[in-house]
């Protein structure tokens, strides 16, 4: 008996080596692909509360994923069911819609006025579930909840971390008439949603940016009459001047530790970039080129070099300067102006303001090939400003005159557009770090 | 055309990859297939360190589904080479 169920063993054995080695002749190798938008769907969500709920989170989370422009969603008059668990799933039915993946969710009531959400990601294709998850939240904080699920599920599709729980400063002007403009500075959720006013003055506002941290802000304000830099704390409204010198004081940029900010100077003449200690307030000149115009600072993640803008070299490219050693390098060469740089947050390159052939466009220049990659096809784009997953570039582009905020992804196939209300115009997007990871 | 650019070229029309992958990433995939082409059983081999990028090549073989020239294959030629086989996903294309 246990020799015939060792010859039985090694027959199996046997019989795996031979089949293993016939399929393994075979290779075929993919080596492209085509790169279309994910199908994906997201059932409505129910709720089993009597009062309605304020927001829809369903439909916030389908706006998130079509935002990012990597997937095509059903409509929910194209669905056959309406599931709200992974129980209630018929596969063969997604399968039949085209759909790779599909989100359920069932919200229930909570105690102290809050709501359970209960949702699943499917893997329609292998008939499985990717996860399932609860999240409690305040009916007055259903956006912020959306806008989570959002994350995690982009984050779960495409491996990048998702930035949907992201805010934006922006800033926007007003013609008054008589050559009067009113200027305000908002915060808003990164779609543009729930925007609630930082300051309004009569005269400009400038180049807004954010702390690492997301809780403090710094910007360029001509209330006193001329330019002064601000820190400002969110959470209190606490402001704090940094800057009032003669002549120019602009595009402050915090370093990625918070220690330290960056800004542009005047005072001597030429504009150069200062780095001054948050604590101490003392300050450094950098990379000076005592003629040119040095503007523009932007920190690469390592914290010890600044990229910005110069004209040294006659027109405006970018140049870097180590601040340990204060050697100062030319970066970009491509196309007869490159401005307005910003560090993509892996190090890898920067996305400035390009121009080529007289259009200014917004490109990627890759800091290892060297090379200038054009993100965007129409003109006058300007102030880039990467989300913290560096996958998206907010800017500031015009439709017929008027200034809006468009988005671009870094590798240049998806592009939208934020609306604005009419008469206002829209400039200088900044989009925040992660904010309470 | 080969049967083997056959499969390779509907899988590749069927396969988007999500925006995390990069030239260079690779997962392996074994396919069972019956003799009229379809498609019964899709396994990792060996993986990517990204499940994002994994998925979108199964995703890729579920979605091509069938490879119907198969069908004039004649028995032996099918079951020695295409019942089971192995596809390797990586990319080279990408701009980043």
């Amino acid at each position: 008996m246990i020799t015939k169920h060792c010859l039985f063993s090694v027959m199996i054995a046997f019989t795996l080596v031979i089949s293993s080695q016939s399929w393994a002749e075979l290779t075929i190798e993919i080596t492209q692909g085509v790169d279309n938008p994910t199908p994906v769907a997201v059932s409505p969500f129910s709720w089993g509360g009597t009062e309605p709920l304020p927001e829809k989170i369903g439909a916030i989370i389908e706006n998130d994923l079509k935002f990012s422009g990597r997937f095509d969603l059903l409509s929910q008059a194209d669905m056959l069911s309406y599931p709200d668990a992974t129980q209630n799933v018929f596969y063969r039915d997604w399968r039949a819609l085209g759909r790779d993946y599909l989100l359920v969710g069932k919200i229930t009531p909570a105690a102290d006025n809050k709501v359970e959400i209960r949702y699943s990601l499917m893997d329609i294709n292998r008939q499985s579930k990717i996860f399932t998850k609860t999240l409690t939240a305040p009916k007055t904080a259903l956006r912020d909840a959306a806008h989570r699920i959002s994350d995690q599920a982009f984050e779960a599709l495409t491996g990048i971390d998702g930035a949907f729980s992201t805010k934006i400063l922006y800033i926007t002007s007003k013609f008054l008439g008589k050559g009067k403009f009113n200027y305000k500075l908002w915060r808003s959720d990164f779609d543009g949603e729930r925007a609630t006013l930082i300051l309004n003055s009569d005269e400009p506002i400038m180049s807004p940016t954010w702390s690492p941290n997301g809780k403090d802000i710094a910007y360029v304000s001509f209330e006193a009459g001329r330019p002064a830099i601000f820190k400002q704390t969110l959470s209190n409204g606490k402001r704090e001047k940094l800057t009032h010198f003669k002549g120019m004081n602009s595009s402050p940029a915090f370093s990625p530790d918070g220690q330290q900010i960056a800004f542009v100077l005047s005072k001597d003449g030429s504009p150069d970039i200062y780095v001054m200690n948050l604590a101490s307030k003392k300050m450094t000149k950098v990379g000076s080129n005592s003629f040119a115009i040095d503007t523009e600072p932007t920190w690469l993640p390592d914290g010890k070099t600044i990229a910005f803008t110069s004209n040294r070299g006659g027109k405006p490219q970018i140049y870097q300067v180590n601040l340990t050693s204060g050697s100062t390098t030319r970066l970009s060469y491509d196309g007869d102006y490159n401005a307005r740089a910003r560090a993509m947050p892996d190090g890898s390159g920067l996305i400035l303001v390009n121009r080529t052939h007289g259009q200014f466009q917004i490109a990627r220049y890759d800091l290892k090939r060297q090379r200038t990659y054009v993100l965007t096809n129409t003109n006058l784009d300007e102030s880039p400003s990467i989300a913290p997953n560096g996958s998206m570039v907010m800017y500031a582009a015009k439709r017929n005159g008027q200034g809006v905020l468009a988005v671009v992804s870094v590798d240049g196939m998806v592009k939208s557009i934020i609306p604005a209300k009419a008469g206002l115009n829209v400039r200088e997007p900044a989009w925040s770090p992660y904010i309470n990871r | 055309m080969s049967y083997m650019a056959y499969i390779q070229q509907s899988v590749q029309q069927n396969w988007s990859r999500p925006p995390s992958a990069r030239n260079g990433m690779q997962v392996e995939l074994r396919i069972e297939l019956i003799p009229d082409g379809t498609v019964t059983n899709v396994n990792i081999v060996n993986a990517s360190s990204s499940a994002a990028f994994d998925r979108s090549a199964i995703a890729a073989v579920k979605r091509a589904e069938q490879f119907p020239e198969l069908k004039e294959l004649e028995s032996r030629v099918f079951e020695k080479f295409y019942r089971r086989f192995t596809l390797v996903f990586k990319p080279e294309d990408l701009r980043l």
